[in-house]
């Protein structure tokens, strides 16, 4: 008769690879964070900085073989700065969420789970492509493209510190509107074309959802225009010093964050992908690589967002300087470090609303929507035009 | 006026969320990290079957099968023989097949001598269902194992280091039985 073995004699024993619960190691995550930023600065300064600016010093701009390599190499760059942000904020989010709820979250690769993101990708990556043989199959490959190439465009518009950008845009905020504006395209073309009734709703709900926020957004981002004299984000930041525009555009301001949050289709406004109602909304058919572009693009605005509230409102690279020329170099990575220290504290703050509240019901979106935001971001572009006016006369 | 009062109501319901979460994320994770830290859990639960032998290594069972009787699954199979040195049954022979048994603890609360008993080890998974039929030998190293068991006739039990099976204090014991001597004792005294 065969004999039922002991617990200790089982052929598989558990075994937790890279984290021991009876010993947590907090210390260990946090250096593995700073490490994370540290490495998000980097690819900052290399993308923003130190790239652009060689190619301004020697002048290779100027020959079609020079800006042809400059587009390359900072198309390049753009990616991986994507990429990493993607990887961090993914672990980032997942980890908070975990603290929150009073788990522990991903906690299996790296210290405290802090390389899980990596090896998902890697599984992504390693997946099949699939696409079901009943979707509008050109719409349903072009969609996750369109949605990551709005976020990824986003990123040329930004200015970390003086002198230090991609792209020098006379009409940058006008350049945001419209770019980001394509991002809904992706999303609805994406839903619809997969021939899924859920996928169906999400399109619908992100349509609805999408170009409801887009105008309180845009009265938003031109209610600072007004009140700075300039579409450029350069001037407008330089038109911060002595105050951010947060006092003043105040209501503005309000009106940015709820649209943005709106935009980004984080919890209290996720309806075109709530989980709970209609399976994953726009991309429910979406598998493999295609899915991870959805979700890259996801946390690239995770981190744009942030980004351009804090250029528009908190006065995007200020910080003490300590007597540094503000054009040198050293200013300028002190400048970038302080920029991405605020898009981090609003990053958190994104993750903490994420993490707190409901998610709201269809009518109830399109109420706020319309009813509240509009009207008080026009109340924000009259505060806005009327404190111009007294800022000419004095 | 009403609707400033809606907004600030608004805001003050959301400022109280936030915070609430924010005090969240300073408690420690209720997280059980199962496979890889075992929790205890109290013996009073029916999990495995144990048969307890005395201090001295002798059965307690006496082989009266009660236990075999009253199961209603009939898991339970004893063959026995009569004590060549004394009066009574030794065992011969105790299976008992966990695939099937449903886990009701009646013949814990038959056994007249707490022979058979609950344990707090819990961990049934096998990969062959016949692994599962559990003979004497494996009952017996599982009570040995056991730090602590119950019965409805003793409650529970435990073994100290030195090997010895006393009763467990009564914190240790279910149904609250410390709280109802502490009661007990305060009437006494007043
Ligand atoms: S627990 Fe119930 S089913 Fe299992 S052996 Fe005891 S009496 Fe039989
Ligand atoms: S009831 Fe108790 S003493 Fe009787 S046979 Fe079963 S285990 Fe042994």
């Amino acid at each position: 008769m065969s004999r039922m073995p002991l617990p200790t004699e089982r052929l598989v024993q558990p075994r937790l690879v890279g984290y021991d619960p009876t010993r947590p190691k907090p210390w260990l995550e946090r250096i593995a964070y700073a490490l994370f930023f540290s490495a998000l600065w980097v690819m900052v300064v290399l993308a923003y900085g130190v790239v652009p600016t060689v190619f301004r010093h020697y002048g290779w701009l100027k020959s079609p073989l020079g800006f042809a390599a400059y587009a390359v190499i900072e198309a390049v760059l753009a990616f991986l700065l994507a990429a990493v942000v993607a990887l961090i904020l993914i672990v980032v989010l997942r980890k908070y969420l975990g603290k929150v709820q009073e788990r522990v979250g991903p906690m299996h690769y790296g210290p405290a789970g802090v390389f899980q993101t990596v090896f998902d990708a890697l599984k992504l990556l390693g997946k099949e492509d699939f696409a079901p043989r009943r979707v509008d199959w050109l719409i349903f490959r072009l969609a996750p493209a369109i949605v990551f190439v709005s976020a990824f465009l986003l990123m040329v518009a930004i200015p970390v510190a003086p002198g230090w950008l991609i792209a020098d845009l006379d009409v940058g905020l006008l350049y945001i509107v419209a770019v980001s504006t394509l991002g809904a395209y992706g999303v609805v073309l994406g839903g619809l074309s997969q021939g899924n009734k859920w996928g169906l709703l999400g399109a619908f709900r992100a349509g609805a959802q999408l170009v409801s926020y887009e105008v309180p957004l845009a009265i938003a981002l031109l209610s600072v225009g007004v009140y700075a004299g300039s579409l450029r984000f350069v001037d407008i930041v330089e038109h911060q010093y002595g105050l951010w525009h947060v006092v003043p555009l105040f209501l503005s301001f309000i009106v940015y964050l709820v649209a943005s949050i709106a935009e980004l289709k984080a919890t209290p406004f996720d309806l075109p992908e709530a989980e709970s109602e209609i399976v994953a909304g726009y991309n429910t058919e979406y598998s493999g690589m295609s899915f991870a572009f959805f979700f890259l693009a996801e946390f690239v605005e995770l981190f744009l967002l942030p980004g351009f509230m804090v250029l528009l409102f908190f006065g995007g690279w200020h910080g003490p300087l300590f007597g540094l020329d503000p054009t040198s170099f050293a200013a300028g990575l002190l400048q970038s470090f302080y920029f991405l220290v605020k898009v981090a504290v609003w990053v958190w703050i994104f993750l903490w609303i994420r993490a707190t509240l409901p998610r709201f019901r269809d009518d109830q979106l399109m109420d706020l929507a319309w009813k509240g935001l509009l009207p008080l971001s026009l109340v924000g572009l009259l505060v806005a035009a009327l404190f111009r006016m007294f800022l000419e006369v004095l | 006026m009403s609707l400033f009062a809606e907004v600030w109501d608004a805001v003050k319901a959301v400022a109280a969320g936030l915070e609430t979460v924010h005090r969240r994320v300073k408690q420690p994770p209720a997280t059980e990290f199962y496979p890889y830290k075992k929790p205890e859990i109290p013996p009073v639960s029916v999990q495995f079957l144990a048969l307890i032998q005395n201090e001295d290594g002798t059965d307690r069972c006496v082989a009266c099968l009660q236990c075999e009787r009253v199961c209603p699954s009939q898991v339970i199979t004893i063959e026995r023989k009569r004590n060549p040195e004394g009066k009574g049954f030794v065992l011969e022979r105790f299976d008992l097949d966990f695939a099937n048994c449903m886990h009701c603890a009646n013949c814990v609360e038959a056994c007249p001598v707490s022979a058979i008993v609950t344990v707090g080890e819990f961990e049934h998974a096998v990969y062959d269902i016949n692994f599962l039929k559990a003979d004497k030998a494996f009952l017996d190293h599982i009570g040995h194992e056991a730090k602590i068991w119950y019965s409805p006739k003793f409650g529970v039990e435990m073994r100290t280091p030195e090997g010895k099976i006393v009763k467990a204090p009564p914190e240790m014991q279910p149904g609250g039985l410390a709280e109802l001597l502490k009661e007990a004792e305060g009437g006494e005294g007043a």
